[in-house]
């Protein structure tokens, strides 16, 4: 599709377009009644008010998808079929969060038959604290 | 049940074969949680006329079955409360599509101590029904006890 992004037109340094979504409590119920995730402390308060995390936190596995529909709108195949991604939960995430997804261009190289653009990524709160970090790859192929 | 603790699970460890089916119930559901009504995966008119001739599935959403608990449940044993998921690696190697019957493989790939706390790391490889790896995920809790 015309508005993916191509190896080409990116530049080391770049950053881009944030994508913004707000977490909350109903979000998380929906994620654990279709995720195979049993942990009371995504949806029992008395429960996780109790754990060294003093209250309910979102799952990791739903939050990242956010990195992964920035990188799936701007890069589309190369993101689906070829795509990495290396992450460390770091800071917890809560009901009523405001979280920005972002990716910056730190290299582009080639690898195993195909153009390869490697991002530093971070998922970051309404605080401006990081909750994930790592790096994320996209594969492309050379005669797209 | 009964929980499943850090000294049960073994370095090369491999869990039972797991089948996860893609309906379009669960795709709906998933794809309202994560907040994402991209048309390739929602309109099949749409799709159909994008390259990728037909809806695809994110295939961030290997989250909703090579968790913990999922990968774990044909053991018949449940995680103990407070299991976090510390770190989490993906590579995606084929377009995953509704409808599709996915086999899922196991193993336990590592297991550690780091500053007083355990660490375990689960590889699980995911086939679709033609034999071809659609992805691998590399799941990384602290268990509790």
């Amino acid at each position: 599709m015309s508005s993916y992004r191509t190896f080409e037109e990116l530049n080391i340094g770049e950053e881009l377009t944030p994508l913004i979504k707000k977490m909350t409590q109903e979000k998380i119920n929906r994620y654990v009644s279709i995720a195979e995730d049993y942990n009371p402390i995504h949806t029992d308060e008395e429960f996780a008010k109790k754990t060294p995390f003093k209250g309910i936190i979102a799952p990791g596995y739903q939050t990242m998808a956010y990195i992964s529909e920035l990188l799936s709108r701007d890069f589309g195949n190369a993101w689906y079929v070829g795509g990495k991604l290396d992450i460390r939960m770091v800071k917890v995430v809560r009901p009523g969060d405001l979280l920005t997804a972002r990716a910056k261009v730190v290299d582009k190289k080639e690898e195993g038959g195909k153009n390869v653009a490697v991002f530093e990524v971070h998922l970051i709160n309404q605080n401006n604290e990081d909750v994930i970090i790592g790096t994320a790859e996209a594969a492309f192929n050379k005669n797209s | 049940m009964k929980e499943i603790l850090y000294d049960d699970l073994i370095k090369g460890m491999q869990l039972p074969d797991m089948t996860y089916a893609l309906t379009d119930d669960v795709i709906d559901k998933y794809l309202e949680a994560i907040d994402d009504l991209n048309p390739l995966y929602l309109d099949e008119e749409y799709a159909k006329k994008t390259p990728f001739n037909g809806r695809i599935v994110p295939p961030i959403s290997m989250a909703i079955y090579s968790t913990v608990s999922s990968v774990i449940k044909p053991l018949k044993q449940k995680t103990p409360p407070g299991l976090i998921h510390a770190s989490q690696k993906f590579e995606f190697t084929g377009l995953v599509r509704p409808g599709d019957e996915l086999l899922i493989k196991t193993i336990v790939e590592d297991k550690y101590e780091k500053k007083g706390r355990k660490y375990v790391v689960f590889k699980s490889e995911v086939f679709n029904k033609d034999g071809q790896k659609i992805g691998t995920s590399w799941l990384s809790p602290i268990w509790p006890k």
